[in-house]
């Protein structure tokens, strides 16, 4: 209100979601809030003093004098460490043109902030080479052709319609009609290896249902491996269940998901069954040690 | 709500007495001079009481009220005076936000929104849109979404607010069992897309930095507080850490052989991994690498950590160099190897 003179209640009611009714009361009730007497002060009178006729009349918020704060307030530690963490994690998918912003907005906010040393502070991370032309295509929804590597380390060349940048466990994707596969597909955005941006503009389709379909008609193998407990905590976004004291079952929709799992915590996952999955790991952990004996 | 009313009138009395005062106002003054307190009915020390939980409330809206200890202070606060800096708690006049920037914000504070910070993140912007113009721009097709494996993050960052020690259950990179830490929190910082918190261990009264994603259950803020240690050589505590993890990466660097278009490339790529180099003087004799395999090199911090991720990759990364972590990515691979194909006894 002291930043924007003769605002209408009605917009302050809507910027802070509550009725009209409460932001009059509230405002009107600032004339009754007793302004302390101390030997300092020089205010002609005890009390807040607010414009009542634009009030009245226009139903506009006007303070005529006051003595307390005349600026919006700092950000508080935690505001302050959550935005520009939030900043600093759309960096990496952040065009061109909004890096520079975000590096001035991430400036301003630490001179805005309550305290001059920051206690959170963020690592300038490289930035995806594709990024410009990914969001290009989202926003003038033209098609892209990329080149993208799959699972066992296969190239596939696909046109995509591109929707929708997304992230899940610090990750980016981005969500897309694949015309390869003639269906809804998640390109992890570290994978794509090369863009094309095309001149063809696409209509969005409404693939929604299709997409939770086509997510929960892929068959998950189901895996039992025998855990330490104490990696328990470590993977509990793999949605385990647990068959007894020692052995979890998790979904696996591919199996390089798996390898990785059980190679990144050595000696603590160990698969029991199927076989397939059993062949796979040992597989994987031959095959690299194989590169280190001639 | 007459309750919630006078809490709100109380603390703006608050406000006005020491938002205008240049020299201060004692506690004593505080206590008669706002109204609240004046006229409470109830004793000395529960009016003193709330006087401290609205300092407190104050301050989580980014007031921070300045204290003066007089002169050779005794430790008797009665004559510690306080008050309000209208330039040190107000945003200072030349920031404001336009569109484009209140657009990004909108976003950035959005990121948290699954993190149950929505109340939190509803404050910040609304100080933020009365500094900017109303955005009508929107991103439709932009969804960030902070990683819940950062849980920890805003206990651990209250506790550095409030200079309170932590304690809390840490599985080391490369431990076979958890520990438990005790630690005086002075900085947050994410470091090579890892969050990390710095402080002064107290097992070992030495600096450490512990990563968030290895911290097993919840972080407890505990009753002890603590002075933070001041600014070394002119840098915040955040500063100082993340120069030395910086420092550290450039210390370590690991030589590799990776498989092209493979997973593994596109993953460290995003770690800072670099083609360079031609090391077949160094792999030629010992190891069996095809030929396609590319030169590259990564900078890292940890080895046990990184040994676990680069075993992950499997065939897809050989490490020739430090031979530390290339024994540490075998030693892993044998675990795995041997857990598996036992009975085969690594036989084709």
């Amino acid at each position: 209100m002291l930043d924007h003179p003769g605002v209408k209640s009605s917009e302050v009611a809507q910027f802070f979601n509550v009725p009209e009714s409460t932001v009059t009361e509230i405002f009107t009730n600032l004339t009754t809030v007793p302004i302390p007497e101390s030997t300092e002060i020089t205010s002609p009178n005890n009390y807040i003093d607010i414009n009542w006729d634009a009030l009245d009349f226009e139903g506009e918020l006007e303070i005529n004098s006051h003595p307390g704060l005349s600026r919006v307030p700092r950000l508080n530690h935690k505001e302050f460490a959550a935005i520009i963490s939030g900043l600093q994690f759309l960096k990496y998918i952040a065009s061109r043109e909004e890096i520079p912003v975000i590096d001035v907005l991430l400036k301003k906010l630490k001179t805005g902030s309550a305290n001059e040393h920051s206690s959170v502070l963020i690592q300038d991370a490289p930035i995806s080479a594709n990024i410009d032309s990914i969001r290009l295509a989202l926003s003038e929804k033209k098609t892209l052709d990329i080149t993208y590597v799959g699972y066992e380390g296969t190239v596939t060349s696909r046109t995509i319609e591109p929707i929708e940048l997304f992230s899940a466990d610090g990750r980016w994707y981005l969500q897309s009609w694949c015309r390869l596969r003639n269906a809804p597909r998640s390109f992890s955005i570290d994978q794509i290896q090369s863009v094309e941006i095309n001149n063809e503009k696409f209509e969005r389709r409404d693939f929604f249902n299709t997409w939770e379909t086509s997510f929960t008609n892929t068959q998950a193998i189901y895996v039992q491996l025998e855990v330490d407990p104490v990696i328990i905590p470590f993977i509990s976004d793999w949605n385990f269940k647990r068959v007894d004291a020692k052995v979890i079952e998790i979904p696996v929709y591919h199996f390089h998901s798996l390898k990785r799992l059980v190679t990144k915590f050595a000696g603590k996952l160990k698969v029991v069954s199927p076989p397939e999955a059993v062949k796979e790991v040992t597989k994987w952990s031959n095959d690299a040690l194989n590169r280190y004996t001639k | 709500m007459p309750e919630e009313r006078s809490v709100g009138e109380r603390l703006l009395n608050l406000v006005y007495a020491l938002a205008q005062t240049k020299i201060g106002l004692t506690k004593n003054d505080i206590l008669s001079v706002v109204e609240a307190y004046s006229n409470s009915k109830a004793d000395k020390t529960s009016i003193e009481r709330m006087f401290e939980r609205d300092k407190e409330i104050l301050r989580d809206n980014g007031i921070n009220i300045t204290v003066f200890e007089p002169l050779g202070d005794d430790g008797n606060n009665q004559d510690s005076r306080y008050l309000i800096s209208q330039e040190e708690v107000t945003f200072p006049a030349e920031v404001t936000f336009d569109a484009k920037e209140m657009a990004l914000l909108n976003l950035a504070a959005s990121a948290w929104n699954n993190a149950g910070q929505s109340k939190m993140l509803g404050s910040a912007l609304f100080k933020l849109k009365a500094l900017g113009q109303s955005s009508e721009e929107h991103f439709f097709d932009v969804r960030p979404q902070i990683p819940i494996v950062d849980k920890n993050f805003f206990e651990i960052e209250s506790a550095i607010e409030e200079n309170r020690e932590i304690t809390f259950t840490y599985l080391k990179p490369g431990a076979s069992s958890v520990t438990k830490r005790r630690l005086r929190p002075e900085a947050l910082l994410e470091f090579d897309y890892r969050w990390h918190v710095f402080g002064i261990d107290l097992s070992s009264e030495k600096p450490r930095t512990f990563l968030l994603s290895r911290i097993v259950g919840e972080v407890k803020k505990e009753g002890t507080k603590f002075v933070p240690s001041i600014a070394i050589k002119g840098k915040s505590a955040a500063e100082f850490a993340l120069e030395d993890l910086a420092r550290f990466a450039d210390q370590n660097t690991a030589i590799l052989k990776v498989q092209p278009h493979s997973r593994a490339v596109g993953e460290l790529k995003k770690h800072g991994l670099r083609f360079s180099g031609n090391h077949d003087s160094i792999n030629k004799q010992v190891f069996d690498v095809p030929a396609e395999y590319l030169d590259a090199e990564i900078s890292f911090v940890d080895s046990e950590l990184f040994a676990d991720e680069l075993a992950s990759f499997g065939p897809e990364v050989i490490v020739l160099e430090p031979a530390m972590l290339r024994e540490a990515v075998i030693a892993r691979l044998q675990i795995v190897n041997g857990l598996h194909d036992g009975a085969s006894d690594g036989g084709e």
